[in-house]
């Protein structure tokens, strides 16, 4: 996939500007000096050479433009994202609810709404399908993870209600 | 007559019951990711790391070991029936093996990809063997402005030989490098970057970015195209090559060995970069280089030989000096640090039993491969056939779980997710993730090596000059970042990647 110069110069800047953060950032702690390096010594540097080569890469995208712009040639048309992009963004979504209501609501009601959802929503996939897969993957997960390594998985405020 | 000592003391290790059920799971686990796209090694051994904690450490890298070159052997599978390369270092057999499926040799083009794995894992197996102990003791030689020259190299020569931007993967380095400083300094003490949150004190894990760069990311890249697979129908009658088949492979085979091992022992280099430099040598010595891209079996040969015995090669580094040289490996470093095990030049003496039960474990374990990918190709088939739709939230089930067992905390899922868009981020624009977890897991011991070596010389970096082995690491690794902007060179790497 070639990327489009756009999205170069505008990756680019924003690692340019993750770079000045860093540097700014390790200045809050001590740098030392070449002969006692303190902690701030390493990522300041990391930020400084980060800088610099995100700098390369916006240049060679300005360099790259104008050498085409130069030869008459067209822009690309080229959408960043496909129309599949609501799949992408539901998926994002339901992962971060499930990181938010993991410990609330427990392992066992967050992982079978997560699989409904994913099946359901993001791919539309046929109800008996669904309840089964959400089911089964549930179920075994639990079993695999809690009973058999013996990993504490969350259980909740239901669980503990019925407790 | 050391060697056979160590080799029976290795064979009474890797003969318990549990250690030998370990590595028939790790073949296992390794080739049904090999063989279903979208899984990688990486992410799968990350997936697995927190189970692996419940096993004792020999047996936990026999697993995880096993699991790594599995894959190797998987990804030739999908390549041949579907063309779409099952991981990245089996790219190359698309070429020449689905061309040969379609021609009807799908079977000798799964036998000899087989064989010559298994062939190549061996051999390689053997070179382990014979040079990691006397490489152990020149390691023992390395001070620290060894060590982080030759981190500087291997992050360099990773940037080098990935494909696109040199500028991008060396940003991606620098950043990996300032992921691994967050989190308290081992000397003195400063909480960096932790922002005054207790999870941060640890700094950022290894796994849950693994997962989010590797697992994550490529569920969100493959949601957004229709995974449709056309599986090449027809009966295998057979899957032995012939002996026409076995003359014309004889030599790829025994070129890609060699070529695998000795690019896997180098830092950044590889499974993938094997099967690609295998592929060009053999196209550039073949008496008919034009029928390349049609269905020549030394295009699955050599390419399949070779990802194997650099995925051997790989632990040389690893279990001799500590470094790893590629993704899997460094994760592999990880895994080992948590069981307690501090790879090195000492392992061979403070843990024999691990190093020769691992070794050991390599050679039962590219048997059971042999046994297990041909008879086995059929399952495979049938996995290859569930719906991606299926599959991929079993996979984001798999990457929660995992993350949230590492320390029990949702924070580590916030991690997993939020590089899990950042990977996907990166990907759609072109950079590469291997150079910042390559750099996030070297962090840890450049830093303490760099450190080290300005007290010793008292400031000056000329101590990274004067001293032989030094120099020449840091000298290469200043070529590779020179080259590129030589025209002539610019187009050899292009070419490099481009031939794939």
């Amino acid at each position: 996939m070639t990327p489009m110069g756009r999205y170069d110069r505008i990756s680019s800047l924003f690692l340019m500007g993750v770079s000045l953060v860093i540097i700014g950032g390790s200045l809050a702690y001590p740098v030392g000096t070449w002969s006692k390096p303190g902690p701030a010594f390493l990522p300041l540097w990391c930020g400084v050479i980060m800088g610099v080569f995100s700098a390369s890469v916006f240049l060679q995208s300005q360099w790259r433009g104008r050498r085409r712009e130069g030869k008459g040639k067209e822009r690309e048309a080229v959408s960043f994202f496909t129309d599949r992009w609501p799949k992408l963004l539901g998926t994002v979504a339901i992962l971060i609810c499930y990181y938010f209501f993991l410990e609330i609501l427990g392992y066992i009601l967050c992982t079978f709404s997560l699989m409904l959802f994913l099946l359901r929503v993001v791919e539309t996939t046929r109800w008996k399908i669904v309840f089964l897969e959400a089911s089964l993957a549930t179920a075994a997960s639990f079993a695999l993870f809690e009973l058999w390594m013996k990993v504490q998985l969350p259980k909740g405020i239901l669980w503990n209600l019925f407790r | 007559m050391d060697t056979i000592n160590h080799l029976l003391l290795g064979l009474q290790v890797c003969i318990e019951p549990a250690n030998l059920f370990l590595a028939f799971l790790g073949c296992l686990i390794g080739t049904l990711v090999g063989v279903l796209p979208g899984l990688g090694p990486a992410a799968t051994i990350s997936l697995l790391l927190p189970a692996s904690f419940h096993i004792s450490p020999v047996g936990a890298l026999i697993l995880l070991a096993g699991i790594y070159y599995g894959t190797q052997y998987g990804g030739s599978t999908t390549s041949i029936l579907l063309n779409i390369p099952g991981e990245a270092s089996s790219v190359v057999t698309c070429l020449e093996g689905y061309e040969m499926a379609k021609k009807g040799q799908a079977g000798p083009a799964l036998g000899i990809a087989a064989f010559g794995s298994f062939i190549a894992g061996t051999a390689a197996t053997v070179g382990l063997m014979l040079l990691a102990p006397p490489l152990a003791q020149m390691a023992l030689k390395f001070g620290p402005p060894e060590y982080s020259t030759l981190v500087i190299l291997g992050l360099t020569v990773l940037t080098f030989l990935v494909k696109g931007s040199m500028s991008k993967a060396l940003a991606m380095a620098a950043f990996g490098l300032f992921l691994s400083t967050i989190g308290l300094d081992a000397v003195s003490g400063v909480a960096r970057f932790s922002f005054g949150k207790v999870e941060l004190m640890d700094g950022i894990g290894l796994v849950p970015v693994v997962m989010g760069l590797f697992g994550i990311a490529e569920v969100l890249l493959n949601l957004e195209k229709t995974m449709r697979r056309e599986i090449l129908e027809g009966r295998i009658e057979t899957y032995l090559p012939t002996r026409e088949d076995w003359r014309r492979s004889g030599f790829p085979i025994f070129r890609g060995s060699v070529i695998g091992f000795f690019l896997g022992i180098i830092p950044g280099g590889g499974s993938v970069l094997a099967s690609f430099v295998s592929y060009a040598i053999e196209k550039k010595v073949s008496r008919h280089p034009e029928n390349f891209g049609k269905g020549m079996i030394e295009g699955v040969a050599g390419p399949e030989s070779a990802n194997n015995s650099a995925s051997i090669g790989a632990f040389i580094p690893l279990l001799t000096l500590g470094i790893p040289s590629n993704v899997v490996v460094a994760i592999l470093l990880g895994a080992m640090m948590i069981h307690g095990l501090q790879p090195g030049p000492n392992l061979i003496q403070d843990h024999p039993h691990v190093f020769w039960g691992v070794i050991t474990s390599m050679y039962i374990g590219n048997v059971m491969l042999l046994l297990l990918n041909l008879p086995l190709i059929g399952l495979w088939v049938q996995v290859l056939r569930v719906p991606y739709g299926l599959l991929f939230p079993l996979i984001l089930l798999f990457c929660l779980i995992g993350a949230y067992s590492l320390n029990f905390a949702t924070f580590d899922i916030l991690i997993m997710i939020v590089f899990g868009v950042f990977g996907y981020l990166m990907k759609k624009t072109d950079y590469e993730a291997a150079p910042l977890i390559l750099a996030m897991v070297l962090g840890g011991i450049f830093e303490n090596a760099l450190r080290q070596s300005l007290i010793l010389s008292d400031g000056s970096p000329l101590i990274f000059f004067t001293r032989p082995i030094a120099a020449a690491f840091l000298w290469t690794a200043i070529a590779l970042i020179i080259l590129p902007v030589i025209p002539w060179s610019r187009r050899k790497r292009q070419s490099i990647a481009v031939d794939g």
